[in-house]
């Protein structure tokens, strides 16, 4: 059965479009995320939330079915080996935050953080996700959502100047451009992303330990998540995409008071949108990277299992651990003691479970 | 133990006050912390550069410096650019 449209989850929520040799290629203006060396495809491959029964059907319908019954190495070697050989090409769904056209297309603010921006369709690699809406015959609604978002009229120029209008868009007039606006949403020529907001605390200095309150072995609530009856949103529980139980990035979120407090240790990074950071966590495949003793490169809205990682690296560092037994042994040796000490840090089972299986893997 | 090593730079980041080399590094240590070296494009010295270290993290092995360093991304791409231990 041939698969269309397959969208994955990837490490830290990202998600990811696997484009099949006989999908309608995408367009030219959106980039295939490139896997220069088996490195970065073996990290990237074993990073993806996709389970076993799926990658034997994702390669079936690649036309390189396996010809024997094969493991869990080895489905996701014969995966490693088309994408490095571009048979399986991975469009990261960028567009989603508005990154790859940030610079043309206008990033609009409205409450509670979220922002909205207006794209032609044709650029969207999915377009069946929660985060993008269409106005398909739906002129009523196109008009009310473009005017709940009071756009000033710099703003609507901006919007507009390179979208796909039938009219309008050298118009003087204000409601001439909004209505030309209204019918291209409702041509389908063009979509809204909705993107959410990131958490980014502040950055602090102060003295080198971590709180005794996180060595304690008290329980920690890190949010209602953790409360009794808590159900996850119903956008997180429709959202369109594969999951599964090879998720190994961090589940929990770092609280901002963990946050603030290792930023009273270390010098923290936070990643943004098109920044070298976050081109280089994304090249890593990693969530957090640690240089020397002292800083921590870290996403936004990072895991509380990563930040913790890299503070202990930093650990390492300073009692000379890093220098003696060397980098690798070192990734191995911290997350070693973060299970060890899972009660210490706070950490819940699920997380450990993730550490574990990246200590087995040596990521 | 010998930290000599070598690397060929396929990109290059910039991330606050620190830069990241990224590409294969040759070398049988199995740690690179401080070392001097040398920037070689085309095969000619342009800098020297004190190497920080390596980047923590499993599987790539990405080497760091607060070394100034000349060099713009589109170069390290298009030519042929090492990182040569001294």
């Amino acid at each position: 059965m041939q698969l269309h449209k397959i969208v994955v989850e990837g490490s830290f929520g990202h998600l990811y479009r696997l484009h099949l040799p006989y999908e309608d290629p995408i367009h030219n203006a959106i980039e295939p995320k490139d896997f220069w060396d088996p490195v970065s495809a073996h990290t990237f491959v074993w990073r993806l939330q996709v389970n076993d029964e799926k990658w034997l059907r994702i390669l079936c319908a690649a036309g390189y079915p396996p010809d024997r019954h094969v493991n869990k190495v080895e489905l996701r070697g014969a995966a490693i080996k088309l994408l490095v050989l571009g048979i399986i090409n991975i469009y990261p769904l960028t567009h989603l935050r508005g990154f790859v056209q940030r610079a043309r297309y206008l990033n609009i603010n409205v409450s509670h953080g979220v922002q909205y921006h207006f794209i032609p369709s044709t650029l969207l690699v999915v377009q069946e996700l929660p985060e993008v809406r269409f106005f398909k015959s739906e002129p009523e609604s196109a008009t009310q959502f473009i005017e709940q978002l009071a756009l000033t009229d710099e703003q609507l120029a901006d919007v507009i100047c390179d979208l796909p209008l039938p009219f309008g868009l050298k118009s003087p007039e204000r409601t001439t451009r909004i209505t030309g606006l209204v019918h291209a949403l409702c041509n389908g020529d063009v979509a809204v992303v909705m993107q959410h907001p990131n958490m980014t605390p502040p950055r602090k200095n102060g003295p080198e330990e971590l709180p005794i309150e996180y060595y304690s072995p008290k329980p920690m609530t890190l949010g209602p998540h953790e409360e009794p009856g808590y159900e996850l949103p119903p956008s997180v529980l429709n959202r369109n995409v594969l999951f599964s139980s090879n998720e190994l990035a961090g589940v929990e979120r770092a609280s901002v008071d963990l946050l603030n407090a290792v930023g009273q240790k270390r010098a923290i990074t936070f990643a943004e949108e098109g920044s070298d950071a976050l081109r280089f966590l994304d090249y890593r495949n990693a969530e957090a990277a640690a240089f020397g003793a002292e800083d921590i490169l870290l996403r936004t809205n990072p895991s509380k299992a990563a930040i913790l990682e890299e503070f202990l690296h930093g650990t390492q560092q300073k009692l000379g651990i890093v220098d003696d037994i060397g980098r690798a042994a070192s990734e191995s040796h911290v997350k070693d003691f973060m299970i060890r000490h899972q009660r210490m840090l706070g950490l819940n089972t699920e997380d450990v479970r993730r550490l574990q299986i990246l200590k087995d893997m040596g990521l | 133990m010998s930290q000599h090593f070598k690397m060929k730079v396929k990109d290059i980041f910039f991330i606050d006050k620190k830069v990241v080399f990224a590409g294969d590094l040759e070398t049988d240590a199995t740690q690179i912390s401080s070392a001097n070296c040398k920037i070689l494009v085309d095969g000619v010295e342009t800098v020297r550069v004190k190497i920080d270290g390596e980047v923590m993290g499993a599987g790539h092995r990405d080497l760091w410096t607060t070394s100034p360093v000349k060099l713009e991304r589109d170069a390290v791409i298009s030519r042929d650019v090492w990182l040569v231990s001294v």
